[in-house]
C-alpha cells in the first residue's frame, strides 16, 4: 500500500468536505465572490501565502536552487516579499475602499469604462487560466512521481477535489481552505528542511560539507553554478533583481493576490496580512531554497531538479514526516488552483458576462454562471495538461510576467496619477499584454534566448499609456472616481479615537 | 559578494517597511486634524 497516495487522498476528501460544510452558509453574491467582506487577518495572510505558494514554487524553483540558482533566488526573494507591504498600503486598501466585487469592476469603476472592465477580465483569465494549467501539471506530475499511477489520471482526479471546493464553496470557502493548507505546508517545510539538514549532517555541518567541497562549492556562492540559469554570475543576479520586481509586481497586484484584500474585514487586516504575507513567503523560499541545495549532499546529480523535494521526502525523511511533506506540496498546488478557478468563474461572471448584459442579471444567476466558468475552465486546462508535456517553469513564469508587464504600470497609475486616462490606461494594457504573450510564446517555443535584463513589453505599456493619456483628457467621472479611493471610510477612522 | 546580497535584502526591506510605517503616519495625522485634535 502506498502511504503517500493515502495521505493525498485523504488531504483531498477532507478540503473538498470543509468546502462543502461552508457552502451551505453561502447567501448572496458578495458571500460567493469576497467572502461577504468579513475576513480577518489570519485568512487573509493563509490565503495571501497559499495562493503565492505552488507546485511550482515547491518544483520548479526548488530545482533551479538544487541546479545552483540560490543567490539569483534569495535576492528574488528579498524583492518580491517586501511587494506585499507596499501592494497592500499602496493599492489593497482603496481597492477594498472601491468596493467592487472583482479588480475587473475596479478598473471598470476607475476608468469610467466598460471596455476597461472587459479587457482587465479577459487579461486575467487569459493569466489565470495559464499559471493554473502549469498548477495542475505540477500537481499531476507530483501524484504520478509518488504513486506511480498514470499522469492523466492524477491531473483528472485533483482538478474533480479542486474544482468541488471552488465550486461548491465560493470565496469564503477558499479562504479557509486556503489558510489551512498553508498551515500545512508551512509546517511540513519547517519541519522537512530541518529532517533534510539532520540526515545531512547537521544545519551547519551540511552548509559546511558543501562549501567545503570544490565540486559543490558554487552552490553557496553569489555567482551560483554557471548554467543554472545564465553562464555568469552578474547575469545571475540581473535575473534575480528583474524577476524580483516582477514578482514584486505580482505580489502588489496580482489578482490572485490583490483580491484577496476586497475580502477583508477593515483596512486594519489588509495591511497586518501584508506583513504576515511579506515575512510567511521570504520563510517559505528561504527553507525550500535551502533544503534544495542541502539534498546535494545525499543526491549529488538528480536525473530531473524538479523532483528534488519529492525526492527528499520519500528518501531523507521518516515516512510519516514525508507524507506531511509530499501532502503539504499537494494542498500548495490545489490552494492556488481553488483561488485561479474562483477568480476565473468571478471574472466571466461579473465582468464579462454581467458587464456585456448592463448589469441587468441578478446575482444568483451570476454566481450560477461562475459555477459554469469554473466547470468549463477545469474541463479545458484538464484537456491540455493531458495532452501537454510537463513544463511548469516556462509556464508559470508566463503568468508572473503578464502581470507585470499587463496590470503593473495601469494599476500604479490609476492609484498615483491623475493624468492617466481610460484610453491611455486600456491601450497601455493591451500592449503591454499583447507584447508580453507574444514575446514569451516566441521565446517559449523557439530557439531565442532573450538577455537577462528588464522585459520590453513593460517600457512598451508604459509608453503606450503616456501616449494614450497625453492625446485624451481624463473626464470628470474619472476623476471623481479617482478621488473616491482616497476617501478613508469613517469606520477605519473611528478606530483612531 | 555574499554579504553585499544579504545586507541588499536587509536594507530593501527595512526601507519598504519604513515607506508603509511613513504612509500609515501621515493618514493617521490627517484623520486628526479632520476629527479637530492635535497630535498627540
Amino acid at each position: 500500500v502506498n502511504v503517500y497516495l493515502i495521505g493525498m487522498i485523504v488531504a483531498m476528501v477532507v478540503f473538498a468536505a470543509i468546502g462543502f460544510i461552508i457552502s451551505r452558509r453561502i447567501k448572496n453574491a458578495e458571500d460567493f465572490y469576497v467572502a461577504g467582506r468579513q475576513a480577518p487577518t489570519l485568512l487573509i495572510a493563509g490565503s495571501l501565502i497559499a495562493s503565492y505558494s505552488s507546485t511550482g514554487l515547491f518544483m520548479g524553483d526548488a530545482g533551479q536552487c538544487y541546479d545552483g540558482a540560490l543567490s539569483a533566488y534569495a535576492i528574488l526573494a528579498g524583492i518580491q516579499s517586501a511587494g506585499y507591504i507596499i501592494g497592500a498600503m499602496f493599492f489593497g486598501r482603496h481597492l477594498r475602499r472601491s468596493k467592487a466585487l472583482t479588480i475587473s469592476e475596479f478598473f471598470g469603476k476607475r476608468f469610467d469604462s466598460k471596455a476597461m472592465r472587459i479587457l482587465s477580465a479577459v487579461t486575467a483569465i487569459v493569466t489565470m487560466t495559464v499559471y493554473l494549467l502549469s498548477i495542475v501539471q505540477g500537481i499531476g506530475t507530483l501524484m504520478s512521481v509518488v504513486t506511480n499511477v498514470d499522469y492523466r489520471i492524477c491531473v483528472v482526479l485533483s482538478i474533480i477535489a479542486f474544482t468541488l471546493i471552488s465550486v461548491a464553496s465560493g470565496s469564503r470557502g477558499v479562504l479557509i481552505t486556503d489558510t489551512l493548507m498553508a498551515a500545512i505546508f508551512t509546517a511540513a517545510l519547517i519541519m522537512g528542511v530541518l529532517s533534510i539538514a539532520q540526515n545531512s549532517g547537521g544545519w551547519y555541518g551540511t552548509l559546511e560539507q558543501l562549501a567545503a567541497n570544490p565540486s559543490t562549492r558554487d552552490l553557496l556562492a553569489w555567482s551560483g553554478r554557471p548554467g543554472a540559469l545564465y553562464d555568469t554570475g552578474w547575469e545571475n543576479m540581473i535575473w534575480g533583481v528583474n524577476f524580483g520586481l516582477v514578482w514584486m509586481g505580482v505580489c502588489m497586484i496580482g489578482p490572485w493576490q490583490s483580491s484577496r484584500y476586497q475580502m477583508a474585514k477593515d483596512e486594519h487586516a489588509v495591511v497586518r496580512s501584508s506583513y504576515w504575507a511579506a515575512a510567511g513567503v521570504f520563510l517559505l523560499q528561504f527553507l525550500f531554497a535551502v533544503g534544495a541545495v542541502m539534498v546535494r549532499v545525499a543526491m549529488p546529480e538528480m536525473e530531473d531538479s524538479s523532483h528534488v523535494l519529492i525526492w527528499a521526502a520519500m528518501n531523507l525523511m521518516p515516512t510519516a514526516l514525508g507524507v506531511v511533506l509530499l501532502t503539504g506540496i499537494l494542498s500548495a498546488g490545489i490552494s492556488s488552483a481553488t483561488t485561479f478557478q474562483s477568480l476565473v468563474g468571478a471574472s466571466v461572471s461579473n465582468d464579462v458576462f454581467r458587464a456585456s448584459a448592463g448589469g441587468d442579471v441578478k446575482h444568483n444567476r451570476a454566481i450560477l454562471i461562475g459555477q459554469y466558468a469554473m466547470i468549463i475552465v477545469a474541463v479545458l486546462v484538464s484537456a491540455l495538461a493531458v495532452l501537454n508535456p510537463p513544463a511548469i517553469f516556462v509556464i508559470m513564469f508566463l503568468g508572473g510576467a503578464i502581470v507585470a508587464s499587463s496590470w503593473m504600470p495601469v494599476t500604479m497609475g490609476c492609484i498615483f496619477s491623475k493624468r492617466l486616462t481610460k484610453t491611455g490606461a486600456f491601450w497601455g494594457m493591451l500592449i503591454g499584454f499583447l507584447a508580453c504573450f507574444v514575446l514569451k510564446l516566441v521565446v517559449g517555443l523557439g530557439d531565442l534566448t532573450l538577455p537577462a535584463y528588464l522585459d520590453p513589453s513593460i517600457v512598451l505599456n508604459i509608453v503606450t499609456m503616456v501616449i494614450g493619456s497625453s492625446c485624451t483628457q481624463v473626464t470628470p467621472a474619472e476623476k471623481a472616481a479617482r478621488e473616491e479611493l482616497f476617501v478613508m471610510p469613517e469606520t477605519e477612522k473611528n478606530r483612531c479615537k | 559578494m555574499e554579504l553585499a546580497i544579504a545586507i541588499f535584502i536587509g536594507l530593501w526591506m527595512t526601507a519598504i517597511v519604513a515607506l508603509a510605517y511613513w504612509k500609515l503616519k501621515e493618514d493617521y495625522q490627517n484623520v486628526l486634524k479632520e476629527n479637530g485634535e492635535d497630535e498627540r
